[in-house]
């Protein structure tokens, strides 16, 4: 394997190939204080390229199991145990937490996207209060972390729907919903306002330091990610690849801390041959980066919303209203959920 | 190309090494590129014979030339089977499966099933084949819910699940089979597959363990796509390139990766990753795409 596969910065890639080193076998022989004397580099450099050359773990000749040295492998019957014993995050909805099998799942990204006002801000907030219903009465019981980039987390909107969320369990079970503050809600939310896109990169890159700071959070909220990407972006190219690599660190987060990601997006207009049509905004290349995709629309003064991507659930739509209370199934209840396309 | 000292050739002293060196020659590349056999004669004895010695090396090394004859003897000797993708439409298109050393690419859109069909081959072949099957995901999309469904369709269906006493046992065996591998970066990525290689490589083969058949990458694309640009970038590409075809062809495996189809001013013009990954001499090409009109996905396979 070439010394171009090691995540080595240029400068010291340059002096390794400079001394001749070119493959990794030619590394696996070599001691830290030779490398560092032929290549001239420090010690500890010398280490830290070493510990990066893969080397083949026999435990002893002839036996060998795949699972054993190659590390982060689970079998698909463990992942289904796993994902058997997943917890959802309702959204308040029960038409929109059927079609979305349950509820926002961890583990996975989905992505919320609609017109301006139809409620993608409004499904991102009930989900941060959601997401800390205890246990006991079917929820995550977990905090969650909100990067506002647009501006539009109102306090007081959220202090009526944990309002509104806690009447609701004490009307289930006064008994065990007697400990539940408003206090506590809001404080289990953490607020991260972000105003460009560094700002943006820099978030997606220090979640790991904040989720291990945080251990109790179990959904990151990210209204939205658009925003700050679409404008003052002369090379697309560029942006492609920024939002490309921040998906997939994003990925790597949900997987590593166990979180749910939400991420909202906004639409754009296609203008093809036969007229324009609304799309997800970003483009292509975004689109394939979310595990579940929700559109939001409105068709006939209802809100609608259609799950158009998933890995295991079936295409389906479902209406939902937005009350005082958050976000509600619609009064005219379909008994089940309708397979409409989604008007333009 | 490894360097002048790691043969241990023993006419490689210390004081010819240093020669060397001083004239910028550290590997057997150098040497290549730098040595000029008419000045050979004025060297001294001890340098011909180092010239001579790693001449020979450098002649050990590689593999000499084969006839096309001895070639296909090989190809028969080796045995390389297809494996069922548990499509049949998309079995007859490959005619006849998804064939042992090759490296097959799906190319397509968003939402045009390539996840789908990825699963289901895995699926078909732990269960058919009976064979350890290796997934790599990088784009979390990976169900196994959505697994077992197909693993259930292909047994028999619901009812047979219930009715026939071990399917569900079948099921469980064939899911144990199957490796799951997140990997999210370019660098892990690398490093996991040369490390499969090495371990596919060196394992002894027991009559009752299960052996890796299928290797599935999906998709591969979202792990090269933060870094083309740059120039390392191409070269990751390459060199990622490299190591599905040396997996497929050495150790004998089905490789399939996904990659994402980009429509640019929606003409026939491909992603220009799957271009450049085409170069390296895929077999087979299959492109996907989702007809919103018919509701169904369209594989085409591209003559190469």
């Amino acid at each position: 394997m070439d010394v171009l596969t090691l995540a080595l910065p240029p400068s010291q890639r340059s002096k390794l190939l400079a001394a001749g080193f070119h493959t990794t076998a030619a590394l696996v022989s070599v001691t830290p204080f030779q490398l560092s004397q032929e290549a001239n580099i420090t010690l500890e450099e010398a280490t830290v390229v070493l510990k990066l050359v893969p080397r083949s773990d026999i435990d002893h000749v002839g036996a060998l199991s795949l699972s054993g040295p190659l590390t982060g492998s689970t079998t698909a019957w463990d992942l289904l145990i796993h994902e058997k014993n997943r917890r959802k995050i309702g959204t308040g909805s029960t038409e929109v937490d059927k079609i979305l099998g349950g509820g926002v799942l961890s583990k996975e990204l989905t992505e919320i996207c609609g017109v301006p006002g139809v409620g993608k801000t409004q499904f991102s907030m009930q989900l941060a209060v959601n997401v800390q219903i205890p246990a006991e009465f079917g929820g995550v019981g977990g905090h969650a972390i909100y990067i506002d980039t647009e501006g539009s987390f109102m306090m007081e909107r959220v202090l009526q729907i944990t309002e509104a969320v806690i009447d609701d369990l004490r009307n289930k079970s006064p008994a065990s919903a007697e400990d539940l503050t408003v206090e506590d809600f809001l404080s289990h939310i953490y607020l991260l306002r972000v105003h460009d896109p560094v700002e943006q990169l820099a978030v997606v890159n220090t979640l790991p330091t904040l989720l291990d700071e945080h251990k109790e959070v179990r959904l990151v909220v990210f209204d939205s990610v658009t925003f700050n990407f679409r404008q003052d972006f002369e090379d697309m190219a560029g942006r492609t690849r920024l939002l490309a690599n921040m998906a997939q660190k994003l990925m790597a987060v949900a997987e590593n801390y166990d979180v749910a990601i939400v991420l909202v997006n906004q639409v754009t207009h296609k203008v093809t041959s036969e007229g324009s049509r609304t799309v997800p905004a970003l483009g292509e290349s975004w689109s394939h980066v979310c595990t579940n995709r929700l559109m939001v629309y409105w068709m006939d003064g209802q809100r609608y919303a259609h799950l158009a991507k998933s890995p295991s659930l079936p295409v389906g739509t479902a209406p939902y209203v937005i009350t005082e209370e958050g976000v509600r199934d619609a009064q005219e209840s379909h008994k089940r959920p309708k397979l409409v396309e989604p008007h333009g | 190309m490894p360097r002048l000292d790691s043969p241990g050739l023993f006419s490689l002293t210390p004081k010819i090494l240093a020669d060397f060196a001083a004239e910028g020659i550290l590997s057997v590349e150098d040497f290549l590129l730098a040595h000029n056999p008419n000045l050979d004669e004025s060297r001294t004895e001890a340098r011909k014979q180092a010239v001579v010695d790693i001449l020979g090396y450098i002649d050990r090394q590689s593999c000499g030339f084969r006839t096309s004859a001895r070639m296909l003897q090989e190809i028969e000797a080796r045995g390389e089977r297809y494996l069922p993708t548990g499509c049949e439409s998309l079995d007859k298109l490959l005619e006849g499966g998804l064939r042992e050393g090759t490296v097959t690419e799906l190319v397509g859109g968003s939402s045009s099933g390539k996840t789908q069909v990825c699963m289901q081959v895995a699926a078909s072949v732990a269960y058919r084949c009976r064979a350890m099957v290796g997934f790599v995901d990088t784009c979390h999309s990976f169900s196994a819910t959505r697994l077992s469904h197909m693993l259930g369709g292909l047994v028999g269906g619901r009812d047979a699940v219930q009715r026939r006493v071990g399917a569900a046992d079948e099921i469980g065996d064939a899911m144990k089979s199957i490796m799951h591998y997140s990997i999210f970066d370019i660098f892990p990525m690398l490093s996991f597959l040369n490390q499969l290689h090495t371990t596919l490589s060196v394992q002894v083969q027991s009559m009752e363990e299960k052996v890796m058949r299928l290797l599935i990458v999906d998709c591969a694309s979202s792990v090269i796509s933060p870094i083309l640009g740059g120039i390392p970038g191409h070269a990751l590409m390459v060199s990622m390139g490299i190591i599905l075809k040396k997996l497929a062809l050495e150790n004998h495996l089905a490789v399939l990766h996904a990659t994402r189809s980009q429509i640019i001013q929606l003409v026939e013009k491909e992603a220009i990753l799957s271009l450049l990954l085409e170069r390296l001499g895929k077999p087979c090409l299959v492109f996907a795409c989702f007809s919103h009109e018919t509701s169904a996905a369209i594989f085409v396979m591209l003559p190469l």
